[in-house]
């Protein structure tokens, strides 16, 4: 099975992508804060990281930079999911590091289709 | 020296009903951006109730999915969940819309709170000391703090929200 972290600091945002995932045959661990995301990664080896951009103490491209500068997170595919869609933040996120940018609201199949071409 | 100035040599607000009148709408601006504050408030309780209420009934249609005591084939399973998915997806956009709405709530509220604190410094500066003058110098200085303090609330507030429309997200990848 799959493990996703997802990392946003809305509650129900989580809760959301936790049942379309886990209904979808996908481990899910969830995180607030871009700190627990790191917390989180380091704890348990995730296949791939879904993160928010916009949250308290660590935001979703400082994540990235920093999971990135983890050997065990080099090559896992960090998506963002985020209400943000200005090009030049979506640029940042590919310099940190990002696999992709799903803008906010996500459609559950477009998101499980994307989990499809990078997770086969 | 004029009646603008007084013993301190600053000069002071120049008439006494001036500054009452002015003391007067600032405390009624105080009281506006209070109780707009609250009522932003009470709005962000009100939403979070409404989404508290809804998501057992996703929790619910997760339980029943994987506790079905009919055994099916997975394939028939997954084509289940599918439908699923797909039927709960306009709710799925609504709920991530109030999420997005409570963001730029909190926002306001913030944004409120501090205009108040400013407002409050500018009201207490407006009061008249024991001599009944209002120091100018005093006042400029609470104006100036405001004024530099509601500049850096822009640049210190993270933007929480940019989205325009309410059409779901697109997705790209690098």
């Amino acid at each position: 099975m799959k493990t996703i972290l997802t990392v946003d600091d809305s509650p129900s945002i989580r809760q959301m992508l936790a049942y379309v995932l886990s209904s979808n045959g996908y481990h899910v661990i969830e995180a607030g804060d871009g700190e627990e995301g790191l917390l989180l990664a380091k704890e348990h080896q995730a296949d791939l990281i879904l993160t928010d951009q916009n949250m308290p103490k660590m935001d979703g491209i400082a994540l990235i930079k920093a999971l990135r500068g983890l050997p065990a997170y080099r090559h896992v595919p960090i998506m963002m999911l985020t209400t943000e869609s200005s090009p030049a933040l979506k640029q940042q996120g590919r310099e940190a590091g990002a696999t992709g940018w799903m803008v906010k609201p996500f459609d559950p199949e477009k998101l499980l289709e994307m989990l499809k071409k990078i997770l086969p | 020296m004029n009646t603008a100035q007084h013993e301190s040599g600053s000069p002071s607000m120049p008439a006494t009903a001036s500054r009452v009148a002015v003391q007067e709408l600032v405390e009624r601006l105080a009281a506006q951006v209070d109780s707009a504050q609250r009522e932003i408030g009470e709005t962000r309780a009100i939403l979070k109730d409404a989404v508290e209420r809804l998501m057992p009934a996703f929790t619910a249609l997760r339980s029943s999915e994987t506790t079905s005591a009919v055994p099916r084939v997975a394939a028939t399973e997954l084509a289940r969940t599918k439908r699923a998915i797909r039927a709960s997806g306009p709710a799925f956009s609504a709920l991530q819309f109030q999420d997005i709405s409570d963001q730029l709530l909190a926002h306001a509220q913030v944004r409120l709170v501090s205009l108040l604190a400013e407002v409050h410094n500018v009201a207490v500066a407006l009061t008249a000391d024991s001599s009944g003058q209002v120091k100018f110098a005093d006042l400029m200085q609470k104006v100036t703090n405001a004024n530099n303090n509601l500049a850096a609330l822009d640049i210190s507030l993270v933007k929480p929200v940019g989205k325009a429309h309410l059409g779901t997200g697109d997705m790209e990848f690098f």
